[in-house]
């Protein structure tokens, strides 16, 4: 009852001073960021009381206080907190490498190779051909279009439906406290899966320019694929080696140390072309495996520290969800998210039971590639601004609203999944999402 | 994660949410030449026309997703690393040792003043150096709200209002005549020479001179203690000296300066709500008493330290912004609810102090580096007023002490008024006050005002130092030994050992 209380004055007050004018350019960024990050947080209190996880609360709280239901959080005011998301992106990336244990993940090796090939790798054909044979359906993305040109147009659609969530996956594994085979399985298969999609979609959209627009410089491509996949792991490696001295040697700061890494990586490794997501997920694994320093520490602390970061991020998130155009392609939408789960349902199954993974695995890894959140979105915004006019706002409309679809029904079920295999709860330490000791 | 870890990451993230917004329209140099934009590191390729000759329209040049140039790029880089370097610049200069070795350097009241930073904000706005630009600077206003919404927070927090219940009588009108002094005879000294220099044709009937002064008028009228040891340590108590007690009660006329100035010189032409001026007071004093019972229930919420952290600083981000938003100042609807906050029955109070201490530092220094960059040094017309300034609060601050020695100093325990200083510390919160004016009103008066305060608060300080070496002053004790004990909540963490991070409070020794 409190939470719903505070929740409603805090909107209240939002509500009467977004009012005042409509011009957010004075004060509308620590508006939003404080309007987002309480709401969020109480608006996750009572999906929580409710069963719900937290995360759906902070989305949700974000689609309620967006652009495109109560308008409290303009499209500007989510922009001016786009480094937010970049930071929140790069401490995820490196969390989730230093989850990465590979001495615990040899075994399964073989299993997420399967997973990527028949799963991930699968799925993207799968939804590239749903795609192609529902043209009909979608004429704002195929009409005056060839044939050679809408396949060229499903490859790249299909790749950017693929991606998954570490995001979601994190924060729900990190909420849930969970520990076990399928936590380690499916947190290392959607990372290795996202790994992969970075790498497909850069090349797929590579294609797609040159078959729509007619041409394509197959070496330069390379390099730059080369570059950004390559060069992100080297700087990751630096970026670790350079940690693991301040871990041995200063200690004290490390926290900080590690944040303003992570702030700078994620504005500046963009501007290098640099995937700071492959950059800090490097350094995670470098730091967790590799290094002689003693990072337990630093990545105990920077849960505890990291809730206000995330409790944005998703809502910013949320914020971003257009619900009327959801509605508008349900059907489509609907089809697309089914093949999708579909896809990765039979592929991973396959993969799985080929690989001899273990039963739990077996039976529920498949669900741990189904949330997708910021890649995805990412994936949208980049196929809509570069073929901006032609089947880029359409290709958009498609992938947000299955993202939406995603971002809001595969949370619950996620949940549901790890603490029916009896893997919530397992971990010990610090929770940035339930927030506990 | 070590609260100030905690607490400067976020300081961090919402600066950088400005710097990222900047930087998303750099400013064009002539030599830039667009390049072929990329993702994801990948070129993108030029469509012309489709391969098919269809109708469809060809599809236009790809937006720029990651339009840089070269220079686009370095200048990202530059101003990125230049505002890191700075973060750990004021992580730095808040450091125990660093705090320790400047004291041994006998350099301590200016340095933990915190003037440096002024000037290294200067010098990262020069054109050499050009870290903090003009563009950077427009959008770093979110930390500059935040900031300010947080000294006004802390400043309002540590005003335990139970200490008035038993400040000696006369207190009141010493406090009153006291800063009555310097407001007026600065304000009218001040207005005289501006008036008299002015280029832009001020004249008295102008309301933005009457802003001016009661603006210059306040920022004199308040004082720090003699030493000030940042915003974080200043709640009064048996033990401390009196000063300390009246630079508390001192700020008070601040908070009024700046509801009464955002209240009564405001352009709301272009806004929805037209209200009379008087009407701003009212809303000012209702905002902050709404937020600050919001505050006071939503942290009996949380069940972690982190959840915590994320609900004050929520609160605080959240205070800001409206403030700001309503064209308010974030100092004086913050100081409101920290009053509030923290003299409500609270079980909460201890942590909240915890993590208000541990931000305080950064926060100050951060905040004082962007006064320095929105400082124009060149302007001479504002150095032409700092001898006024200082002079002006001397003078006043001396018909002051006359005046309630005279009226109510019988009344009075010693240090009270027969111990007062002449040559007081400007109040850290008079440069806060003229940089939170200068973020709502941007005319021709305002870099004069910002040059006087900054100019004089320095000279000030200078000229106290000399003192304090001339002849150190014993500090007063407990004045007032019948007194009930009230709650030592500066005193949280003194528990004798060195912690890491930033110092926040180091004198608990006693009184300075």
């Amino acid at each position: 009852m409190i939470p719903l209380m505070l929740l409603l004055a805090v909107g209240g007050l939002m509500q009467a001073a977004r009012s005042f004018t409509a011009d957010t350019s004075i004060a509308g960024t620590e508006l939003a960021f404080g309007y987002l990050l309480l709401s969020a947080y109480f608006t996750a209190k009572i999906f929580n009381r409710l069963g719900f996880p937290k995360l759906t609360g902070y989305l949700f709280s974000g689609v309620i206080s967006g652009p495109f239901v109560l308008g409290l959080v303009t499209k500007d005011m989510g922009h001016s907190l786009d480094v937010v998301k970049d930071t929140a992106t790069a401490i995820i990336a490196l969390e989730a490498g230093s989850e990465l244990k590979l001495a615990k993940i040899k075994p399964v090796m073989k299993t997420l190779r399967a997973m990527t090939v028949f799963a991930v790798i699968g799925a993207m054909f799968a939804i590239g051909g749903t795609l192609f044979l529902m043209r009909p359906l979608l004429p704002g993305i195929f009409n005056g279009f060839d044939t050679t040109q809408s396949l060229a147009i499903c490859g790249a659609i299909g790749v950017a439906l693929s991606a998954q969530s570490p995001a979601v996956v994190m924060a729900l594994l990190a909420e849930m406290r969970a520990e076990g085979p399928l936590s380690s399985v499916v947190l290392a298969s959607v990372v290795v899966a996202d790994l992969t999609v970075i790498t497909v979609f850069s090349i797929a959209l590579a294609l797609t320019g040159a078959v729509i627009g007619g041409n394509i410089d197959v070496v330069e491509t390379a390099l730059h694929v080369g570059w950004e996949l390559i060069g992100s792991m080297v700087f990751g490696l630096l970026i670790g080696a350079l940690m693991g001295q301040f871990l041995k040697t200063v200690k004290k700061g490390a926290s900080l140390f590690g944040l303003l890494i992570c702030v700078v990586v994620a504005e500046i490794g963009a501007r290098m072309s640099l995937d700071p997501l492959i950059v800090l997920l490097t350094t995670g694994i470098w730091l967790r495996n590799w290094s002689r320093a003693d990072s337990s520490e630093l990545f105990r602390n920077f849960e505890s520290a990291q809730l206000p970061v995330f409790l944005v991020f998703f809502a910013l998130a949320g914020a971003k969800l257009d619900i009327y155009t959801l509605w508008a392609y349900l059907l489509p939408v609907g089809i697309i998210a089914v093949v999708r789960a579909g896809s990765f349902y039979v592929g991973a199954k396959f993969a799985t039971k080929i690989t001899g993974a273990e039963e739990v695995v077996q039976k529920y890894a498949w669900f741990g590639l189904v949330p997708q959140a910021g890649l995805a979105l990412a994936l949208a915004l980049v196929l809509r601004t570069t073929f901006a006019g032609s089947f880029g706002d359409g290709a958009a409309v498609i992938l947000l609203g299955v993202v939406g679809f995603n971002e809001s029904v595969a949370p619950p079920i996620l949940r549901r999944i790890l603490i029916k295999t009896g893997e919530a709860g397992k971990k010990q330490g610090v929770d940035f999402a339930a927030g506990g000791h | 994660m070590r609260a100030p870890v905690r607490t400067l990451a976020f300081a961090v993230v919402l600066a950088l949410c400005g710097v990222t917004t900047a930087l998303a329209d750099p400013p064009t140099l002539p030599w830039q030449q667009p390049q072929q934009p990329t993702i994801a590191g990948v070129p993108l390729p030029a469509p012309d026309k489709p391969a098919d000759g269809s109708a469809t329209p060809a599809p236009p040049a790809p937006a720029q997703v990651h339009s840089t140039t070269k220079e686009d790029t370095f200048f990202a880089i530059k101003v990125i690393a230049g505002l890191v370097g700075l973060v750990v610049l004021a992580y730095l200069g808040g450091h125990r040792r660093v705090v320790r070795f400047q004291e041994q350097l006998g350099i301590g009241g200016v340095i933990t003043a915190g003037f440096p930073f002024v000037a290294l904000g200067a010098l990262a706005a020069t054109d050499t150096i050009g870290v903090l630009t003009p563009s950077v600077l427009d959008q770093l206003r979110p930390v500059l709200h935040f900031g300010l919404g947080w000294l006004g927070f802390i400043i309002g927090a540590q005003l335990d209002i139970r200490v008035l219940d038993r400040v000696p009588k006369g207190t009141a009108y010493l406090i009153l005549v006291e800063a009555l002094g310097p407001f007026a005879i600065t304000a009218a000294g001040c207005g005289a020479v501006m008036i008299a220099f002015n280029e832009a044709g001020m004249s008295f009937g102008d309301a933005a001179l009457w802003r001016d002064l009661v603006l210059l008028g306040t920022a004199a009228a308040m004082t720090a203690p003699r030493k000030f040891r940042g915003f974080a340590n200043r709640t009064w108590h048996e033990g401390r000296g009196v000063d300390v007690l009246l630079s508390q009660l001192d700020e008070i006329v601040g908070v009024i300066g700046l509801v009464f100035i955002t209240a009564y010189f405001r352009d709301d032409a272009a806004t929805n709500w037209q209200l009379p001026d008087t009407a701003w007071i009212f809303i000012s004093l209702g905002l902050g008493v709404a937020i600050g019972v919001l505050i006071f229930a939503m942290v009996r919420v949380p069940v972690s330290n982190a959840e915590f952290l994320a609900v004050v600083l929520g609160g605080i981000a959240f205070a800001s912004g409206l403030a700001g938003y309503l064209r308010l100042s974030p100092i004086a609807i913050c100081f409101i609810a920290g009053v509030l906050v923290t003299n409500f029955p609270n079980e909460q109070r201890e942590s909240i102090f915890r993590i208000l201490h541990h931000l305080e530092r950064p926060v100050h220094l951060l905040f004082l580096i962007i006064a320095g960059a929105v400082w124009d040094v060149a302007d001479w017309r504002g150095w032409l007023l700092v001898p006024l300034f200082v002079a002006g609060r001397i003078i006043g601050k001396w018909t002051g002490v006359l005046a309630s020695k005279t009226a109510v100093g019988a009344l009075l325990p010693a240090s009270f008024a027969d111990q007062r200083q002449l040559v007081t510390p400007l109040s850290g919160l008079s440069i806060a006050l003229v940089i939170s004016v200068e973020s709502l009103y941007h005319d021709n008066g305002i870099p004069w005002i910002v040059t006087a305060v900054i100019g004089g608060s320095i000279a000030t300080e200078l000229l106290v130092s000399r003192k304090g070496d001339e002849a150190a002053v014993p500090a007063p004790m407990d004045e007032l030994e019948r007194s009930a004990p009230i709650d030592e909540l500066d005193d949280l963490g003194s528990d004798g050992v060195e912690h890491d991070g930033p110092i926040y409070r180091d004198d608990e020794a006693g009184p300075t």
